[in-house]
């Protein structure tokens, strides 16, 4: 009967906490949101089974030396090597040329950062240290891989709050985004037609791969395994004899990696993590980060227009937010809304992809000011 | 005011001056380095096409 009555002891039923059951109940939504509204399923799925196993007691994954947490600790927190495979994928997917046939979208990247830092502003005023701070606005750049990237180097305990807050806003792009661009932007604006875009040449779209990784590793080197990666993966694309390197780093690798990513993101969020006040906070000020990037990118758009002979349409700047193909795709959308017969996808689609390497810098000088 | 509020309160000021240096260079500097990322990429693509476009063809608009 002892051994019995330890045996009960010994299983989880004898040990789960309101947390844990609060946990399930997150980690259902979040499944649900992936697999009946279709945000992020790539993601969010792995994550919410993450945050399911990480929450079932006396399991252990995260306790050192076992199972989920040498993953977590050695390819994310110690070594950083699934972001940057999984940028080599996204650069291995990513076409360039739009940035490279009108080189001034490039600058709409830039201004979209506006909202990582209103939202480090904001997280240093709810008490945030600098470098929790620097990991909770770069949910502003939109990128994912970016904001592991830099959370697991500055501030690791809040990996799984900043991850699931850019996936799920970065899903939510197509709500968040129009009432903002309504706002801020006039129907003629909107309608503004921008002319077709040169063909872009093959050994261009080779050189920005290479100046890209140049200009943006020498300015800041604390990017570099990201951007290097992402151009390297764009470099087995753009080249053409690499096809499949490219087939390998847009599929098999960048699929594996994100699962390991994801569940292991997932399982950092325990109860006794994730339940705090603070994991609202982040959330409340993605939303803040996402938005003003948004605004950021906007204004500058319209102010390039009073010096500009070709005006630019302003939708485009709010696809700075590096969200790809997501916020190109929502300024198609309300472009062709105000006139039916205005194609600004590519255009918006240079301005997407040049929030990317503007996001990667943005994370490369935090790390070479904070670490 | 006791000496231990009197500290904290100056290393709240001390967080905060840094953060609006981080975030003013951080800012800049991400400008300063897409608007270099745009120049570069303006004069090599105008050497490529020079380059591509040779004596005879004209360029497509």
């Amino acid at each position: 009967m002892d051994v019995l009555f330890e045996m009960i002891q010994k299983t989880g039923f004898m040990q789960i906490t309101w947390g844990n059951v609060l946990m399930w109940a997150v980690s259902m939504v979040f499944l649900f949101l992936a697999v009946q509204k279709d945000y992020e399923p790539l993601l969010l799925v792995p994550i919410s089974f993450g945050i399911l196993l990480a929450n079932i007691p006396l399991t252990e994954f995260m306790k050192e030396n076992n199972f989920l947490w040498v993953f977590y600790h050695f390819a994310i927190v110690k070594w950083d090597l699934l972001p940057p495979i999984i940028f080599m994928g996204v650069g291995a997917m990513t076409d360039f040329g739009p940035c490279v046939a009108n080189p001034k979208t490039i600058l709409l990247g830039a201004a979209a950062q506006f909202g990582v830092y209103v939202a480090f502003f904001g997280a240093l005023l709810f008490g945030f240290t600098l470098q929790e701070a620097a990991s909770i606005g770069i949910i502003g750049g939109a990128d994912g891989p970016t904001c592991i990237f830099l959370t697991s180097k500055l501030a690791p305990h809040l990996l799984g709050s900043n991850a699931v807050a850019a996936y799920s806003y970065m899903a939510m792009v197509p709500i968040i985004q129009p009432p903002i661009i309504r706002l801020l932007t006039s129907k003629e604006e909107r309608m503004i037609r921008m002319k077709q875009m040169r063909k872009v040449s093959k050994l261009e779209k080779i050189g920005f791969a290479v100046v890209a990784t140049l200009v943006v590793c020498m300015l800041a080197p604390g990017a570099a395994p990201l951007m290097g990666m992402f151009m390297l993966g764009n470099l087995f694309r753009e080249c053409g004899v690499a096809t499949r390197l490219s087939n390998t780093a847009q599929n098999e690798l960048i699929n594996i990696a994100t699962i390991f990513l994801a569940v292991c993101i997932g399982a950092t969020m325990s109860a006794e993590v994730f339940l705090k006040p603070q994991s609202l906070f982040i959330f409340v000020l993605g939303l803040v980060a996402f938005s003003f990037s948004t605004v950021g990118g906007l204004l500058l758009a319209k102010f390039m227009n009073l010096f500009l002979k070709d005006k630019i349409n302003p939708l485009i700047g709010s696809a700075g937010v590096s969200a790809v193909p997501m916020s190109a795709r929502v300024s198609q959308i309300i472009a062709r809304a105000d006139d039916k017969h205005n194609y600004i996808l590519m255009h918006a689609m240079g301005a997407n992809v040049a929030g990317v390497i503007g996001t990667a810098l943005s994370a490369g000088l935090f790390l070479n000011m904070l670490k | 005011m006791d000496k231990g509020t009197q500290s904290k309160e100056v290393s709240v000021l001390i967080e905060w001056e840094k953060g609006f240096q981080l975030a003013f260079v951080g800012l800049s500097g991400v400008f300063a380095g897409l608007i270099l990322l745009e120049i570069c990429i303006n004069l090599f693509s105008r050497l490529v096409r020079i380059i591509e476009r040779g004596p005879i063809s004209k360029e497509k608009p």
